[in-house]
């Protein structure tokens, strides 16, 4: 009797094992539910999509950091883009992502300093 | 039985031989993107051609498209910001920006290379007891340097949206109604783009990159198709 609950539990562990890992990318991304609240601001642009999309990259921002993964490319800048759309964002939070975006992916530089001198 | 054995064997082969789908290995596909010279690490995605009527699959598309790119080592830049930026400037659709100069890629975004992705076909087909929706899409992905052609994909493929069958018809008949009504074609669409991305060579920020030369990959179509713009 004892073989097969450790049997179960052998299974079970490793479900949860491959459940888990799933979850970050082979290059080590953490995306969360991001197309699902991405695609909400692009059906239902509203105040409460753009909300809902900021809490998630907020979340995947968090999980990212707390196991020491590198954010996927764009979260940070994203997170800075909707932010500034938002009543609840501030400049100086928008900048200092737009900054941590350039310094994780220097190709994003062109770009994003295009956005800022704008 | 050997007889036997080898008659099999070389049946398969002409079958597989004379197919239209072809094996080649990535390296062999791609040789650009093996090229440090050639090879982009930042990918600028432009709005989709959507050839169908269903209006929410460029929607779909365009959520599920970063992360199969990104995991597989390369920057996409944010489509939610670059989107809006093409949006300003008058372009809704990527037929506006076939012809247009690569330095507009470049000088802007700063990108190594353009996504045009175009869809073919988006057809749901609702059956008595299943549904499915079959999506043809074609991928280009050109260099903001050249104009050349660095990776493509031509394929459809025919994903099932309904669940399992109850052994009662008319339940079935319902059922189906009812799922296909509230299908999440988030995961669909993910399959769609991740099957593309499955020839794509791995790009820098993958752990992996430049290591999968050898690896075998089956082209459906001819890679000219994809360029087609008509």
């Amino acid at each position: 009797m004892s073989k097969v609950i450790f049997r179960a539990f052998i299974i079970i562990s490793t479900i949860l094992a491959i459940g888990g890992c799933s979850s970050v990318s082979e290059a080590g991304y953490y995306w969360g539910k991001y197309p699902y609240t991405y695609l909400e601001t692009i059906r239902s642009p509203s105040p409460e999509s753009t909300e809902k999309h900021i809490t998630e990259l907020r979340e995947i921002v968090k999980y990212s950091e707390e196991k020491e993964l590198k954010p996927a490319p764009g979260i940070y800048a994203e997170l800075a883009f909707w932010l500034s759309k938002s009543e609840n964002g501030n400049d100086t939070e928008v900048t200092s992502l737009f900054n941590k975006e350039m310094l994780l992916y220097p190709e994003s530089r062109t770009f994003i300093e295009r956005l800022l001198s704008k | 039985m050997n007889n036997k054995k080898f008659y099999f064997l070389s049946v398969l082969a002409f079958w597989i031989l004379s197919g239209c789908a072809s094996v080649e290995t990535k390296f062999e596909a791609f040789p650009k993107m093996y090229d440090e010279n050639q090879k982009p690490l930042s990918i600028v995605v432009v709005p989709s051609i959507n050839k169908t009527t269903a209006a929410d699959a460029a929607e779909l598309i365009n959520s599920t498209l970063t992360q199969p790119f990104a995991d597989n080592g390369y920057y996409v830049l944010p489509i939610a910001i670059s989107s809006e930026i093409f949006k300003r400037e008058g372009v809704v659709a990527g037929e506006q920006l076939i012809n247009a100069p690569m330095s507009v890629f470049k000088n802007n975004f700063g990108a190594d290379a353009v996504l045009f992705i175009t869809i073919n076909e988006w057809d749901k087909k609702y059956l008595v007891i299943a549904a499915n929706v079959t999506v043809g899409m074609s991928y280009v992905l050109m260099s903001t340097k050249d104009r050349e052609i660095l990776w493509s994909y031509d394929a459809a493929l025919t994903v099932d949206t309904a669940g399992q069958s109850s052994g009662f018809i008319l339940a079935d008949i319902i059922s189906t109604a009812i799922t296909t009504a509230a299908t999440d074609y988030v995961p669909i669409a993910s399959q769609v783009n991740n099957a593309a991305v499955g020839t794509l060579p791995f790009g820098s920020y993958h752990p992996k990159t430049g290591e999968d030369g050898d690896l075998k990959v089956v082209l459906t179509k001819a890679k000219e198709r994809a360029l087609d713009s008509d």
